[in-house]
């Protein structure tokens, strides 16, 4: 009884022993891809673009408007016949539609064309991000800062992938 | 035995002179895109044109000028041709072939005039009944001119008359062939001589992947994605795009495809299986359009992997699949699905035409609808090796806008510059309406890589 006890004690030593010998290394990796829009030249370039876009589709909305005022006006200012008047409302209702419908097709075209404008720049990064994981031997690299608590500046790679894509310009 | 042999003889010899009666002039093709005038001069006023390989019917020739017609033409009237042209550009044998879809098929939901003038003032010079079915194009302020849903002939001297554009109701592409496209003859050479028409399918094995979209668009939502040996059938191409059926489909229709891919993706992603026979039964066209001939009694659309291949891309060489990642040993996982983000290293297309001083060409056409409203999308790459300022790029697009707007619809387009990805983000962006341009953008971060940045 006391050999079986001791050699089940020994074997559970050796098995303790071996398994953190047999574990590979595993390193995981961190890459924000809000920094890297909002600080890579491409990133930067691109939220030129999206503003570039934001004006012209304020250009547009201001048309809009303008064309409301007048008719608004037009409706005050003239002594009108009831049958004018009726197709002059009409009008005016219309470009209210027209005017509104704008606001809302442009903010949604706005959103949708910030994130075309994400993509493409995540698109480049991530080629990059690829050389860095195989150079340093990250098995995984993260890039959801919301569920990361901590991260060692050592795993943060963030800083490398905007300095490689910015030497790509 | 005689009584019957004479009468046979004669009968025969009747009806071969009443075939000539009928028929006039000769079949000739143009060899080149082709300007059609109201004169036989070069000064003549421009009033339509033909595409390269255009079937047409010639005759009257005078000063090295034809009148040209319908091919289907049997009324030998000197006075009503669709238009003249320079004789030594027509030939009797079909060169280049270079179908160019116009018009727009529609039809009124009530009895309509038709005049001689864009002016409600002009000539009736006929009624279009409710539901029959013709084809508008050459838009005038609130006119348009309609035409027999036979003409393949794009000119404003083979129109029927004018009609006011807001009676007619466009028949939506999916609804019914365009019958400018239908009745465009096939290339010849396509089929064996004397074989029926019908759409050929061709069986690929993929071998890398490629997109299916719901529709022929790649603004529609993603279908599936086909995988490196996959294998399908494609067929009923249309604005760049193939339908894409299951390899064993033996019914194969607009309603019954999997979905649409990109024929440049496609040819450049895929190698010949083998040449399959035409489908039992081809429908591609579920909603039957009101005043319309059945559509078996249309030539059905007939297109063969060669043209396919010689349009679409320059190599015919199959890619080899992708080699997997190399790996150092211990890694095993990578959280980043590249398979979306692999960067396309394709070489640049060719362009083929010029405006504005531009080579350029078209690498998709396609209708969408977005917000209730109907966008014409053209993808253009346009060759340059300077970047285009702001003004060169809004006249660039505006010529190719005014090729192709369409009463009630917008026209949507994206310029694509040397060294981009054409299937990533464009660099310019124009949209118009009908009567001009409404917005206008530029991308510079799409230049990223390319030699502009």
């Amino acid at each position: 009884m006391k050999h079986i006890s001791l050699s089940l004690w020994l074997a559970a030593v050796l098995l303790l022993l071996a398994v953190p010998a047999s574990a590979q290394p595993s390193k995981v990796g961190f890459v924000n891809p809000q920094r890297i829009v909002n600080e890579s030249k491409i990133g930067k370039i691109a939220q030129e673009d999206l503003a570039g876009l934001g004006k012209e589709k304020d250009r547009r909305v201001r048309q809009a408007l303008d064309k409301v005022n007048k008719l608004q006006e037009g409706l005050k200012a003239d002594a009108l016949s009831v049958s004018e008047q009726q197709v002059r409302e009409n009008e005016l209702r219309q470009a209210v539609r027209d005017y509104e419908q704008l606001v809302q097709t442009s903010n949604q075209e706005i959103q949708a064309e910030e994130r075309r404008l994400i993509r493409f720049v995540m698109r480049h990064a991530d080629s990059i991000l690829r050389t860095i994981a195989a150079e340093q031997g990250f098995t995984m690299i993260l890039t959801d800062p919301e569920i990361i608590g901590y991260v060692d500046h050592s795993v943060d790679i963030t800083d490398r992938v905007i300095r490689e894509l910015n030497s790509m310009i | 035995m005689r009584r019957i042999f004479f009468p046979v003889v004669a009968a025969v010899l009747f009806i071969l002179s009443a075939s000539h009666a009928f028929a006039f002039g000769k079949i000739m093709y143009a060899d080149r895109p082709l300007n059609l005038r109201d004169d036989r001069s070069p000064r003549g006023e421009w009033v339509g044109s033909l595409y390269a390989g255009q079937k047409v019917r010639v005759a009257f020739e005078e000063n090295g000028w034809v009148a040209v017609y319908e091919p289907g033409a049997t009324d030998a009237d000197k006075a009503k041709p669709a238009g003249y042209s320079n004789a030594k550009f027509l030939k009797p044998v079909r060169g280049r072939y270079e179908p160019k879809p116009w018009g727009e098929a529609a039809y009124s939901t009530t009895k309509l005039n038709i005049r001689s003038k864009p002016d409600a003032r002009s000539a009736k010079v006929g009624v279009l009944r409710p539901m029959e079915r013709v084809i508008m194009d050459f838009p005038e302020d609130e006119w348009i001119l309609v035409f027999s849903p036979d003409a393949t002939i794009r000119s404003n001297m083979n129109g029927i008359g004018y009609c006011s554009a807001k009676y007619l109701e466009p028949i939506p592409a999916g609804a019914a062939p365009a019958p400018a496209k239908a009745s465009t003859p096939e290339p010849a050479g396509l089929r064996a001589g004397g074989q029926a028409a019908a759409p050929v399918f061709q069986r690929v094995a993929l071998t890398n992947e490629v997109d299916v979209h719901q529709s022929r668009t790649t603004a529609s939502p993603l279908v599936r994605t086909l995988r490196p040996g996959d294998v399908v059938q494609l067929g009923l191409p249309g604005n760049g795009w193939y339908a894409v059926f299951k390899a064993n489909d033996m019914i194969r229709s607009e309603s019954s495809s999997l979905g649409y891919s990109r024929r440049t993706a496609m040819d450049a992603n895929s190698r010949q299986a083998d040449d399959v026979a035409a489908p039992v039964a081809v429908s591609s066209t579920p909603g039957t359009t009101p005043g319309t001939a059945p559509a078996a009694s249309r030539p059905a659309p007939v297109v063969s992997a060669e043209a396919i291949k010689s349009e679409a891309v320059k190599s015919t060489s199959v890619k080899p699949a992708p080699p997997a990642p190399v790996r150092s040993e211990g890694q095993q996982t990578m959280v980043i699905d590249r398979s979306a983000f692999r960067k396309a290293n394709r070489p640049d297309p060719t362009p083929d035409q010029t405006a504005h001083g531009y080579r350029f060409k078209f690498l998709e056409k396609s209708e969408t609808r977005e917000y209730g409203q109907v966008w014409i999308t053209l993808k253009v790459f346009l060759s340059t090796t300077k970047l285009p300022d702001r003004e060169a790029f809004k006249d660039f697009a505006a010529s190719l806008w005014k090729d192709h707007r369409r009463v009630t619809k917008n026209v949507l387009v994206e310029v694509y510059l040397p060294g981009m990805d054409t299937d990533d983000l464009a660099w310019g962006v124009a949209k118009f309406d009908y009567d001009g341009m409404i917005e206008m953008f530029v991308r510079r971060a799409t230049l990223f890589g390319t030699k502009f940045m």
